[in-house]
């Protein structure tokens, strides 16, 4: 067979050498396993350039014939491709010797799960590895949104579905524990906040999807693994790499908030004085009426002077949302900074990297900051020793004022005819929190000023954010004997997060709390609060420590002629403390950084608002103290099986102090076992358009955590009992011996391809999820002592498709490629004992919390039958006993579930992304489109009783039922006063507000120009880039015209960066 | 730190250096195992579980049940009507009483057991002492009391009245006996059940202080005047002699009912838990059932009412004779929760009984008789007539029993055992014209296990 095909590649050669200028020859040599030394079989050698190859016999010789001025490229599989200008070989038997991938990390795609770099042809399960050209493509300071859209099986849940799980891998198996992907930083599980990793310094990002890739990680790996791979000191010279990003986009939308207008607001509040509603407020005979705020329509209607008319009018012309956006927004500008320099001399390898971000966001008073600094090193003593000592810096800051934006904090929300700005721009008062009447008059001048203007304020608050966060780690990696090494990591973490939120002496909150509690003696014209003067201030600081240290044997040896096993035993053991503190002061000076420590906040004290005495309020103050210990042991083997098959298998288990002592004794190992495939060397499947058709196959059990589980009883203790005063305790949970880690048993079956010379190429897989023993609140026999405890009862499934596909379209000199992903998703509840409501209203209050209804997914979306509106007065119908009904507290508090609509899921069950590149010569453009199918929101709408009390309302209300026959064209019912409570709670839950939330929108774009061939000056290379998202560009499937990723809420405006790259 | 860094040094290079402290650590400190003697103390000092105390109804490990389903009280009409269904069935003695309902007379008794048992175990992790035996013992001692208790409370409601041939052979209670949820938790037959109780009153006789420090605690004394009521219970007089004796020569002390007020809206209100005759507290669970101020109050029968003489002082300190019936006040705890605990009252009470069944007529009598000067008054001589027989003697030790411990949780009891030896008590109580019968020794006399415990152990049914 070889014979033949040197042959017929002699022929072709010959045919071809015809037109040579050079002269064929025979080339001969051997190849070798670089560490072990034993000849290499059926290793495929082929000639650059040309359909010619050949396959080394058992002896590892070969003999190819190839032009002089030819290369060749040696190819094995589990071994790093090698590429030879023949002339090296000419003149007898040449030695060429391949290093194993895990040896050598360049040049082939290789998989860093945390433990070790294998070469993708080792690996049995489903990985996805996103490279740093796909990671700097997007421009923002997150890694998050930089992997949002570049892969398979990852799903970013955008809008309302974003509040149940911001992220998923593979969907999610299980219902009380958290459900994040694990984040590991090189080798080690990162503690803190991903905000904090300059996603500049990342080289690429190792995803681990199914049991095979995952298990290695244990008790922590059944929501995905995400391993980043920070850049490392590379071969060749000193490489520097600068680059920069500025992005900058205008005020956002604040109209995709739905507002009743002034002038339909102005009418409303009319109709209710008109009813009586603020009867109370104009009597004013309680306290509370002389202070509680009413809208200023009610002030001028009460106050009845002749231009009330004249001032109404006035009121219905205004836009608050025209000062908001004045006032309270500014364009953003973003900013991004980085410069790393890598090389190596010697055995000395290095890189380091310095990142700044700066952003000034939307909302006045808002920035950030992030400051990055990383160095590691690493050196070869001789092939035998290798250390390697890493230091990582980042901090990142933020600060904000009293601006969240729409100014929601106010109890009744802000009025649309609200005005918070005069013409030149200076603050006007608002009196959301209280009448003018009574901050007016109460004081008599003794008191401070009451007025709470916002703009003014802004500046009044400082809230600080500071995170710091340090890694340390150091390795060895040792030699012992051929094939076998010791490695002995140990890294500390140390992360500290300190807040501190500062009213000054002239904010409103200040001067608010002392006025209340301000005693007034009108006689002696004084006024004495036993609130000291000064602002306030809240500290909370929150510090974790974490060490973890590993020690590891990795084995590797060729058995045979053509196989290969590696493996790898280790233990590791881990200790995270995490420490938090917060106080409050009162007499707050930031000048002097002073506070005022004497504060009585035992007596009770009469205040100006209220009839009764209240203590001085003591802020936010207590400390903490958690602990979390690891101890974990673990074995991976993989065992390559000449061409065709790669087995392998790997165990870990772990203890850890959650379950004490005695638990984990009785822990069962977390496993997986995985097999590949390679069909394309099959005799039935050799074509030549076949570059690689594999099959992978896995199966094993992750493991998942949870806080609130405790093997051990867990009690809470009170200073006295019902009648002494000594120390009593309470049992909160019983103790549970048997308690264990939840597990996820996963199937998967994958398919990999790469057809037509690399042209098209992707992975098919098909998983099904086992989640079994989730922790969840179950019924017990009362016999123990409790009706009910937290424990391993509940079962889940999901199952699921990752579909990615990439394919040189064109690649010509134009270029064109396109990367398809696809997921499917869809988790269903198996078992769950404790009993859920029957009571179909406990399911719609808010879509995104868990509904543990047996066959159905987690988050669903439900709501009530709707039969339209009475067409005599507006009023919604809904559905009792079948029949058209108004009895609202029936509908509304005994609809069963089954009686309740089931829409579908919250969360997409269809999504993915296509991302097509272009480029040309120096030019490049690329654009990513994404879309999410199959899953259901519900957009708010016109709240009668908010009506009633809040002063904001809904832009619904302007199709309210107002006439017979509207009926006809609407589905808002009538506004009543007085409100309904369940007229209201039924039509905001009613099956109308429910919509598709399918959607496929233009995520953004990038263009770009690379300078090459810099003959002058030190630059290597330059590429200059723009960069925009946000574009609102996108189709949804709604007829409401609602996005479902920005549903009633401010729409940032499109962004546009301008970026380079220079590489020295 | 530094102590974290050796530590971790050492594991790698150990393997298992103090590996069982490192995955000891509480995960959250303000989250408390509780291991220290204090702590497991504070346990045992929950007196809302421990004792029934505090506001609310169903808490504590004395049911209302077999109060409820006896003959010291009975429900106007009106009140019947208003009733949740489970408590009418209690009235009525319904066979399957429970309608799906929490049946808190079991939750709440087992709640205390475990709460015993997680003290009991938590004993199991330290080393007594020199320093520490005094508190270790005590902590021991109660919590084997209170299981011990608990198992009896139960025993009166959910297993049947022991009798010396067949409580061999008759199913009892399941004893919970450890903390842990994965204990396969055993039910016993009756002789277990009670041999269990006095075994464990025995065993902490021996560890506790003799006189209670505080009454929600026990004592050596309450051991005793334990032992004695599980002994009469058990119908083995001989020893219920002997434990009343042993209680009154550690205690005796009786208060003189000539010192209170009887106009108060609850006599007992003033003295509380330092009334001399109380042990140890514990108040009976109680849910519609309750007294005076409640609209659905319990009345008591006119009968009762008329078995207290005319110059007997608890008339009007127990009674309050009202518009449309009579109503309870007599209450230990001094308000309008029933106490259920441990006096010396009953002590004087179950040694005269025991004295007169063994013949010690005259002996009998005179105990008696020490006993009730203090609840006659002043200017009255209480004597019995001399020359009793062993039978009309006990007929009034046996009347002077019902008349001092009612709305103790004793009546039910008393029935169940007086009944075995032929004294035929049959409840009747009439509701809309009907009326219900509870013929003596009726099965119904032993209350169905819980539903929601047969569906997690059906082979209990």
């Amino acid at each position: 067979m070889n014979r033949m095909k040197i042959i017929i590649s002699c022929c072709l050669l010959m045919a071809v050498g015809k037109y040579a200028r050079c002269q064929d020859i025979d080339i001969r040599a051997v190849v070798k396993d670089s560490v072990t030394n034993i000849p290499l079989a059926d290793v495929t050698i082929a000639v650059v350039g040309s359909r010619s190859s050949v396959k080394t016999e058992h002896t590892g010789r070969f003999l190819i014939v190839a032009n002089e001025r030819d290369s060749l490229r040696i190819n094995h599989i589990g071994y790093v491709e090698r590429t030879i200008a023949c002339s090296k070989l000419i003149g007898g038997d040449k030695f060429i010797l391949l290093t194993p991938s895990s040896f050598q990390i360049e040049g082939v795609e290789v998989l860093n799960t945390g433990y070790q770099k294998i070469s993708r042809d080792l690996s049995t399960g489903s990985v996805d590895v996103v490279d740093e050209e796909v990671l700097s493509r997007v421009v923002s300071p997150s890694l998050l949104d930089r992997l949002e859209n570049t892969s398979s099986g990852l799903l970013f849940n955008r809008g309302d579905a974003s509040e149940s799980d911001p992220f998923l891998i593979r969907g999610r198996s299980t219902i009380t524990a958290d459900a994040a992907p694990l984040i590991v930083l090189d080798d080690f599980p990162f503690e803190g906040s991903i905000d904090l990793i300059n996603p500049n310094d990342i080289a690429s990002v190792t995803i681990l999807k199914d049991a095979a890739a995952a298990s290695i990680w244990g008790a922590r790996a059944a929501n995905g693994v995400i391993v980043i791979t920070t850049k490392q000191g590379t071969k060749g010279k000193t490489a520097v790499t600068f680059n920069s990003t500025v992005t900058a986009s205008g005020k956002p939308d604040l109209e995709n908030v739905s507002l009743m207008n002034s002038s339909e607001m102005v009418e409303w509040e009319r109709f209710l004085y008109q009813s009586g509603r603020f009867d109370g407020a104009k009597n004013a005979l309680t306290i509370a009426d002389r202070w509680s705020p009413i809208p200023e329509v009610i002030e001028i209607l009460i106050a009845d002077q002749s231009d009330k008319e004249k001032r109404l009018e006035e009121l219905k012309q205004r836009n608050v949302l025209q000062d908001i956006e004045r006032a309270f927004y500014r364009q953003r500008l973003d900013q991004q900074y980085n410069l790393g320099i890598n090389g190596n001399s010697g055995g000395y390898n290095y890189a380091l990297n310095t990142g700044y971000d700066r952003s000034l966001s939307n909302l006045v008073a808002e920035s950030s900051e992030r400051i990055s600094i990383r160095m590691q090193n690493s050196y070869r003593f001789n092939k035998k020793a290798n250390i390697s000592l890493g230091v990582l810096f980042n901090e990142r800051a933020q600060e904000n004022g009293r601006n969240n934006g729409l100014l929601t904090d106010f109890g009744d929300g802000l009025s649309p005819y609200a005005k918070l700005i005069d013409e030149r721009g200076n603050g006007l008062p608002y009196y959301g929190f209280y009448r003018q009447g009574f901050v007016d008059t109460v004081g008599r001048g003794l008191l401070q000023d009451w007025d709470f203007i916002p703009v003014d304020e802004i500046n009044r608050h400082t809230d600080k954010m500071r995170d710091r966060d340090v890694i340390v780690n150091s390795g060895l990696n040792v030699g012992i004997m051929k094939g076998l090494t010791v490695d002995v990591k140990y890294q500390f973490q140390g992360n500290w997060v300190k807040t501190s939120l500062a009213r000054g002496e002239d904010s409103f909150e200040a001067r608010n709390i002392s006025n209340m509690f301000s005693q007034i003696d009108y006689g002696q014209q004084r006024a004495q609060s036993p609130i000291p003067t000064g602002g306030t201030i809240q500290f909370s600081d929150v510090q974790m420590h974490s060490h973890q240290g590993r020690a590891q044997l990795n084995f590797e040896t060729a058995v045979g002629k053509d196989s290969r096993l590696n493996a790898l035993l280790g233990y590791e053991i881990r200790s995270k403390v995490t420490k938090g503190h917060s106080s409050f002061h009162y007499g707050y000076n930031e000048r002097y950084s002073a506070i005022n420590a004497n504060v009585d906040m035992f007596n009770r004290y009469p205040t100006l608002l209220h009839n009764y005495e209240m203590l001085v309020p003591q802020g936010n103050n207590f400390i903490s103290k958690m602990t979390d210990n690891f101890i974990s042991y673990f074995a991976n083997a993989s065992y390559a099986l000449g061409k065709r098959f790669v087995f392998s298998g790997s165990a870990r288990k772990d203890e850890a102090n959650l379950f004490g002592v005695e638990t984990n004794m009785k822990g069962t190992p977390l496993w997986s076992l995985g097999a590949v495939w390679n069909l394309a060397e099959e005799p039935f499947l050799q074509r030549d358009w076949i570059s690689r058709v594999s099959l992978r196959a896995s199966y094993g059990a992750n493991g998942n955590i949870s806080r609130i589980a405790s093997a051990q009883t867990r009690a809470a203790i009170y200073a006295g009992g019902q009648t002494h005063s000594n120390m009593t305790a309470i049992i909160q949970r019983p103790p549970n011996r048997d308690l264990k880690w939840e597990k996820v048993k996963m199937m998967n079956l994958g398919l990999d391809f790469s057809l037509f010379d690399h042209r098209l190429s992707g992975s098919v897989d098909y998983y099904v999820k086992d989640a079994v023993d989730l922790l969840a609140e179950t019924p017990t026999d009362p016999t123990m002592g409790f009706s009910s405890i937290y424990t391993n009862t509940a079962n889940m499934q999901v199952k699921g498709l990752d579909l990615s596909i990439q394919s040189k379209n064109i690649a010509r000199e134009l270029l064109w490629e396109t990367n398809f992903f696809y997921s499917f998703s869809r988790n269903q509840l198996k078992r769950y004992l404790m009993e859920a409501s029957n009571i179909g209203r406990s399911y719609v209050i808010n879509l995104n919390t868990i509904s543990p209804i047996i066959g159905q997914p987690l988050y669903g979306a439900y709501s009530f039958h709707w039969a339209g509106l009475d067409a005599q007065d507006g009023a919604p119908l809904g559905i009792v006993d079948g029949m058209e009904s108004r009895d609202y507290t029936a509908i509304y508090n005994g609809t069963l579930l089954s009686d309740m609509n089931y829409h579908g899921p919250t969360q997409p069950v269809h999504y993915g992304a296509i991302r097509n590149t272009f480029s040309w010569r120096n030019i490049s453009l690329s654009f990513n489109v994404s879309y999410k199918f199959g899953y259901y929101f519900r957009t708010p709408t016109v709240y009668n009783a908010g009506l009633m009390y809040g002063w904001q309302g809904h832009g619904d209300y302007a199709l309210r039922w107002q006439k017979p026959g509207d009926e006809n064209h609407t589905y808002v019912p009538s506004m009543i006063y007085p409100a309904v409570a369940n007229r209201d709670n039924f039509y905001r839950y009613a099956s109308v507000h429910i919509h598709r939330a399918d959607n496929i929108r233009l995520e953004d774009i990038n263009v770009g120009y690379t300078f090459t061939n810099l003959q002058k000056g030190p630059l290597h290379s330059l590429k200059l880039f723009l960069y925009c998202r946000d574009l609102h560009i996108h189709w949804s499937k709604n007829d409401k015209g609602v996005d479902p990723f920005f549903n009633n809420v401010v729409k940032p405006a499109p962004s546009l960066s301008f970026g380079i790259v220079a590489n020295l | 730190m530094k102590q974290m860094l050796i530590c971790l040094l050492a594991s790698l290079v150990l393997g298992a250096c103090s590996r069982n402290d490192f995955l000891n650590v509480s995960p959250n400190q303000s989250h408390i195992v509780p291991t220290t003697l204090e702590e497991l103390q504070a346990l045992l000092d929950r007196d809302q579980v421990m004792n029934g105390m505090g506001s609310g109804a169903a808490r504590g490990p004395v049911p209302h049940l077999g109060e409820a389903s006896s003959d010291d009280y009975y429900y106007l009409e009106s009140n019947f009507s208003s009733l949740r269904p489970q408590h009418q069935n209690y009235y009525l003695w319904s066979p399957n009483p429970y309608v799906g309902d929490v049946v808190y007379d079991w939750d709440r008794v087992y709640e205390a057991i475990f709460y015993a048992n997680v003290a009991l175990d938590g004993l199991k992790n330290l080393t007594r002492s020199e320093i520490n035996s005094t508190q270790f013992d005590a902590i021991m001692g109660s919590a084997l009391f209170h299981r011990a208790h608990a198992f009896y409370q139960l025993a009166q409601i959910f297993a049947p009245p022991y009798d010396k041939v067949k409580a061999e052979a008759t199913p009892g209670l399941p004893l919970r006996l450890e903390s842990d949820f994965s204990e396969r938790i055993q039910r016993v037959s009756v002789e277990d059940t009670y041999d269990r109780i006095i075994s464990d009153l025995q065993r902490a006789s021996g560890l506790l202080p003799e006189l209670p420090v505080m009454k929600n605690r026990p004592s050596k004394v309450a051991c005793n005047a334990l032992l004695a009521r599980v002994y009469l219970v058990m119908g083995d007089y001989g020893a219920a002699e002997k434990y009343a004796g042993t209680c009154l020569e550690e205690y005796a002390v009786l208060l003189d009912y000539n010192e209170l007020d009887e106009t108060l809206a609850y006599p007992f209100q003033q003295i509380n838990f330092d009334n001399p005759e109380i042990i140890m507290v514990f108040n009976m669970q109680g849910a519609s059932f309750y007294s005076i101020n409640r609209t659905l109050s319990a009345k008591v029968p006119s009968g009762l009412f008329n078995l207290y003489k005319e110059h007997d002082l608890r008339k009007e300190i127990f009674f309050n004779v009202g518009a449309n019936g009579i109503d309870f006040k007599g209450n230990y705890s001094g308000n309008t929760y029933y106490f259920a605990g441990l006096a010396i009252d009953e002590i004087y009470l179950i040694k005269a009984e025991c004295l007169v069944r063994s013949g010690k007529v005259e002996e009998g009598m005179e105990l008696l008789s020490t006993f009730l000067t203090k609840r006659c008054s002043e200017e009255y001589d209480y004597t019995y007539l001399q020359g009793l027989s062993e039978q009309e003697a006990l007929e009034i030790v046996l009347e002077e029993r019902r008349k001092q411990l009612v709305y103790r949780g004793i009546r039910w009891t008393d029935i169940r055992r007086l009944n075995q030896e032929g004294a035929m008590i049959e409840q009747r109580r009439t509701i809309n014209g009907e009326t219900y019968f509870l013929p003596a020794n009726d099965a119904r006399y032993t209350l169905p296990l819980p539903e929601k415990v047969l569906e997690f152990r059906p082979e209990w049914r």
